[in-house]
């Protein structure tokens, strides 16, 4: 049997002689890596701030991969598949190979060989260029320090694996088609078809997860696998059940020439083929269908750390209060957690020291992964676990795009016509929905309920929204028309629950909130009561605890004066039943009343480059602005430029400009120093947790203004960047008063 | 009686239920014979060699070959068979070389074994050259030649002369005629045309519309047809046929200066002569027409 097998591919190797077979995959191969190396070398490696922990060679392997995956692969399988059989349906060599001493097997697939042999070699042949075209550019131009050089064989092997798997469904159907059909046209006409239809399917995201040239067009554009893991994704699994049906059906098709005598001409070959079919379509359908992850017996938040930064805590935050949830210490760039309390389904807060957050999706018993890498300037966060669609999903509460009842809304166009906008509205609403439940990860995961479930509601409450501004505008330009509500816009109203707790971590809903009790207590507004006090006369509960927290804290943070904010805090601090939200605002009061305007700026010390030391005390009966940067943040430093430009303006005026530089790697100041303006004081306090403990420093870039008194007048500046700078500061030094 | 090399049983075949191609076909090759399989185009002469080189399958009735079902032998039994199927197949961007490498491969022979039979067709000066540079009567000898390698017992070969000329239809034959006389191949061969085939044959098998109609040695067949056709060029052929119709009843008029008669045998004709001299008849050409032919023109109709 193998030796036949052997003697049929010796065969077909005389036969492809002169067929171009081999050549065209070597061009194929080679003109994304060649095309990707021109481009690259022209418009220089776009992709460097994207950098972290990224391989240098993989990058340039992966970054060209779906030209070969979406495009020039399958184009080499249409052609080299149709070219193969065609060499004997041209020459009548079908039938000379059948009176052979050799099987009809091994004639079948030993051709089917030497095409995979074909994409195989065209693969590898892809990787090497890449890998030396790499090289080559690594040669011509300096590469971002910050990729990583060393040669990733291991995961391109993998990768190649994959994209060879992908491609046996488009392979083995091509190959069918050509060997059926002795015309060449239709197996190319269909072929080509096939593929545009993918090409054009793919912007308008139709999920085509069953379709075979998607299989290829995933595999390609995940070369490193999926998010969970397993070796093969399901698009890979599909192609190697597909390829096994098409494989069956095309040889039986050949074996006995015909649909007919393959498929019903004997009850035995009817039964294997129904047997055949059925399996299949039983396994591919188990792998199309999307599927939820169980959930975990235990509630764990755990993580990797990947920095040039020590991180030594990690915590884990509610998003509306920013309470504390759990503070994570990290051990040998590690951390682990395991939940006791019960955890409502909604975002959470992840906090890394004070370098970088992300929010994510969790609830009780899940088991959340999350790896965090931080590089110079620039951090990424990934989550894994139980939560990976969810996770996954950009958009919480639907699509983001254009929204037509919008803009009509807008430029108030046919405010008279209710029931257009209800259905308008209601038709939008629907669109997200449709939205949401697509969204699948290339694993295949979908989302859980209580996930689906809030996003539906948040998407509702999108929606309400712009019923409300709808009325709204109705009230002022066509206040006589009475408006009969359909069916279909109750339900939508009637959705969303205005005491869900679930959504108070999501903003959108505690506006909702606010405006649904202004509007429905207009008469008590109008007589003099706030916002606050609406809130605080809800029901007892959580749900108001979390409503007034929220809004407290807002106003305190609108508040100039510190009388104000004392005042708000202590009337309705005392209506919270819950004491760890009362110390936060207690503090979040104390630490903004710390630095209004007029109270003392706490001194603390500096230094320059040259090691000399600055108190503010030294700077006393002059203004000084603070600029505090760190080395590893890109928007400071996008404020530079315009920090340099003021300063320039206003050198002769009394105010002094200082940059304070809070990054703990004070080698990186250094280096920056040597390419920044000496004009500007360059300091960097003696400690850096005091300077940022006194002015609350939980954000960068932040500007501080102190008055000449050595008060504070502005603890959060405007940035040099805005407009408004030049008027405030104008106004402070008494300069525009013509 | 010498062994059957070919034994077809009752063999029927159809691609549809109502449409039958082959019906209730027997066949015996004897071994050491060149057989020729007649038929005209759609006969299902091609069928019968697709069936016999179980390139068709599904049909009635059974096929022995070498005195074992076919069946069973495929597709090892073309190790001992060379057969050429509406011919040529050959990969027409390889050279004849390179042709000739396939079958080596696939029969896993020596390749030395090339040149002797590229020296046998007369090719061996073309190995080099791409078949589809070849002349169609080059391109049918390095198809026969591929059929020759590994030494065939059985050659099967399905209108091996079809679109040939005169002088490669000659070639051919005589080929054939030395493989079985110098190797003793039995030889298999489907043609439409009697003539091409009738001067080689030792056996004949006749079929028409799926049927067979005739099988026997080339002798049996001679004897069915013992009718002698004779066609007589003259002038005024009608006036010469009533003078004839006289003595031979059977006598038609083909044309104004030509008539045709049917003599009992061969021998008669020095008689009709005898007569037309007799009777004045002038006679420009007397020309004996193949029986056989028109026998199976008659049979085949």
């Amino acid at each position: 049997m193998l030796e036949n097998f052997k003697i049929a591919l010796r065969t077909e190797r005389i036969k492809i002689k002169r067929s171009g077979i081999f050549t065209l995959g070597w061009i194929l191969a080679l003109i994304m890596p060649l095309l990707y190396f021109v481009i690259i070398s022209v418009e220089g490696d776009t992709y460097i701030d994207k950098v972290t922990e990224t391989n240098f060679f993989f990058n340039f392997f992966e970054m060209p991969l779906q030209g070969l995956t979406g495009f020039f692969l399958p184009l080499l399988m249409i052609i080299t598949a149709s070219k193969i059989a065609q060499i004997d349906h041209k020459n009548k060599g079908w039938q000379l190979m059948e009176m052979q001493p050799i099987s009809k097997f091994s004639i079948y697939f030993s051709k089917f060989l030497i095409l995979c042999i074909n994409i195989v070699i065209t693969i590898l042949l892809y990787a090497i260029a890449s890998i030396v075209f790499a090289y080559l550019y690594s040669l011509i131009v300096d590469v971002h320090p910050s990729y990583e050089m060393s040669l990733p064989l291991e995961a391109i092997s993998y990768a190649c694996l994959r994209i060879f798997i992908a491609s046996l469904a488009i392979l083995s159907f091509q190959y069918a088609l050509s060997v059926i059909i002795s015309g060449f046209i239709w197996a190319l006409v269909i072929g080509f078809a096939m593929l545009l239809t993918q090409l054009f399917a793919e912007p308008f995201q139709l999920n085509l997860r069953w379709y075979p040239h998607n299989f290829l067009f995933v595999a390609g554009s995940n070369p490193k696998g999926g998010l969970i893991d397993s070796f093969l994704l399901p698009a890979e699994w599909l192609s190697l059940i597909y390829s096994f049906l098409f494989l069956f059906l095309g040889f039986y098709w050949y074996r006995f020439k015909g649909f007919y005598s393959a498929f019903a001409k004997a009850v035995p070959r009817t039964i294997t083929a129904i047997l055949v079919l059925v399996i299949c379509s039983a396994t591919a359908y188990y792998f199309i269908t999307p599927k939820t992850m169980e959930p975990f017996q235990k509630t764990v938040v755990k993580g990797t750390i990947n920095a040039d930064k020590e991180i030594k805590n990690v915590y884990v935050r509610d998003l509306v209060t920013s309470d504390t949830i759990a503070s994570i210490p990290v051990k040998d760039n590690a951390f682990r957690h395991v939940f006791t309390q019960e955890l409502t389904p909604q975002f959470y807060n992840v906090v890394f020291d004070k370098y970088n957050q992300a929010n994510f999706f969790m609830s009780s018993n899940d088991s959340i992964q999350i790896k965090e890498t931080l590089f110079g300037k620039k951090a990424t966060v990934s989550v894994l676990g139980t939560r990976i669609s969810e996770n996954a999903q950009e958009v919480f509460y639907g699509g983001s795009d254009f929204s037509y009842v919008s803009y009509q809304l807008e430029n108030n166009m046919k405010l008279a016509d209710s029931e257009y906008y209800m259905e308008q509205i209601y038709d939008e609403y629907e669109e997200d929905l449709s939205k949401l439940k697509s969204k699948i990860s290339v694993d295949h995961i979908k989302a859980r309920p209580d996930f689906l479930d809030r996003s539906k509601k948040l998407i509702a409450v999108k929606f309400i929204n712009k019923w409300n501004s709808y009325l709204k505008k109705k009230e002022i330009y066509n206040p006589d028309i009475a408006i009969a509500l359909t069916p279909e816009m109750n339900d939508l109203l009637n959705s969303v629950s205005y005491k869900d707790e679930t959504l108070l971590s999501d903003p959108l809903y505690i506006d909702f909130i606010k405006n649904y009790l202004v509007n429905s207590n207009k008469v008590a507004i109008e007589n003099g009561t706030t916002k606050l006090e609406l809130i605080a006369d809800l029901d007892e509960g959580t749900f108001r605890d979390k409503m007034l927290f929220s809004e407290i804290r807002t106003q305190l943070n609108e508040s100039k004066k510190i009388a104000q904010r004392d005042s708000i805090y202590n009337h309705f601090s005392a209506v919270l039943n819950n004491d760890s939200y009362s110390k936060i605002l207690d503090d979040t009061r104390k630490s903004l009343n710390k630095l209004s305007r007029g109270q003392e700026a706490l001194d603390f010390i500096s230094y320059d480059k040259d090691g000399k030391e600055y108190a503010l005390a030294d700077f006393k009966g002059k203004y000084v602005l603070i600029d505090s940067w760190a080395s590893w943040c890109g928007p400071c430093k996008q404020q530079e430029p315009f920090y340099v430009k003021k300063m320039t303006k206003y050198k002769k005026e009394n105010i002094v400009f200082t940059s304070m530089n809070i990054d703990v790697k004070k080698n990186d100041w250094l280096e920056d120093l040597t390419e920044m303006n000496k004009e500007i004081l360059q300091l960097r306090p003696k400690n850096i947790n005091v300077f940022s403990d006194l002015y609350n420093i939980d954000s960068i870039p932040r500007f501080i203004l102190i008055a000449p008194d050595g008060t504070i007048d502005d603890a959060d500046f405007v940035r040099p960047s805005s407009n408004a700078f030049d008027d405030l500061l104008d106004a402070k030094l008494g300069l525009n008063l013509e | 009686m010498t062994a059957s090399i070919i034994e077809i049983k009752n063999l029927g075949f159809s691609y549809s239920k109502n449409n039958p191609i082959l019906k209730n076909i027997n066949l015996n090759v004897p071994k050491g014979s060149i057989y020729g399989f007649l038929g005209p185009n759609g006969a299902g002469k091609s069928t019968t060699m697709q069936l016999l080189t179980d390139i068709l399958q599904d049909h009635e009735g059974q096929i022995n070959m070498f005195g074992k079902a076919l069946k069973e032998q495929t597709p090892q039994i073309f190790n001992r068979i060379g057969a050429l199927v509406e011919s040529p197949a050959l990969y027409l961007h390889l050279t004849g070389f390179e042709n000739l490498k396939c079958i080596t491969s696939l029969k896993s022979i020596d390749e030395s074994r090339i040149p002797e039979v590229l020296k046998l067709v007369g090719l061996e000066t073309k190995s080099d050259l791409k078949a589809k540079k070849y002349s169609l009567g080059m391109k049918q000898r390095l198809a026969i030649a591929m059929t020759l390698l590994g030494d065939p017992e059985l050659l099967l070969l399905d209108e091996p002369v079809n679109g040939l000329d005169p002088s490669g239809i000659t070639e051919v034959r005589e080929l054939l005629v030395k493989l079985n006389k110098e190797l003793g191949l039995t030889i298999f061969i489907s043609s439409h045309l009697l003539s091409e085939i009738e001067k080689m044959c030792t056996h004949v098998g006749i079929i028409h519309q799926g049927e067979l109609k005739f099988e026997g040695t080339m002798d049996e067949l001679a004897q069915r047809s013992s009718k002698h056709h004779l066609t007589i060029q003259t002038i005024d052929a009608a006036r010469q046929l009533e003078l004839v119709q006289e003595a031979y009843e059977n006598a038609r008029l083909i044309s104004e200066n030509e008539f045709q008669v049917t003599l009992k045998s061969k021998e008669e004709t020095p008689q009709f002569a005898q007569f037309s001299i007799e009777k004045q008849i002038p006679l420009y050409q007397m020309k004996a027409e193949d029986g056989l032919e028109n026998w199976f023109l008659s049979l085949t109709k």
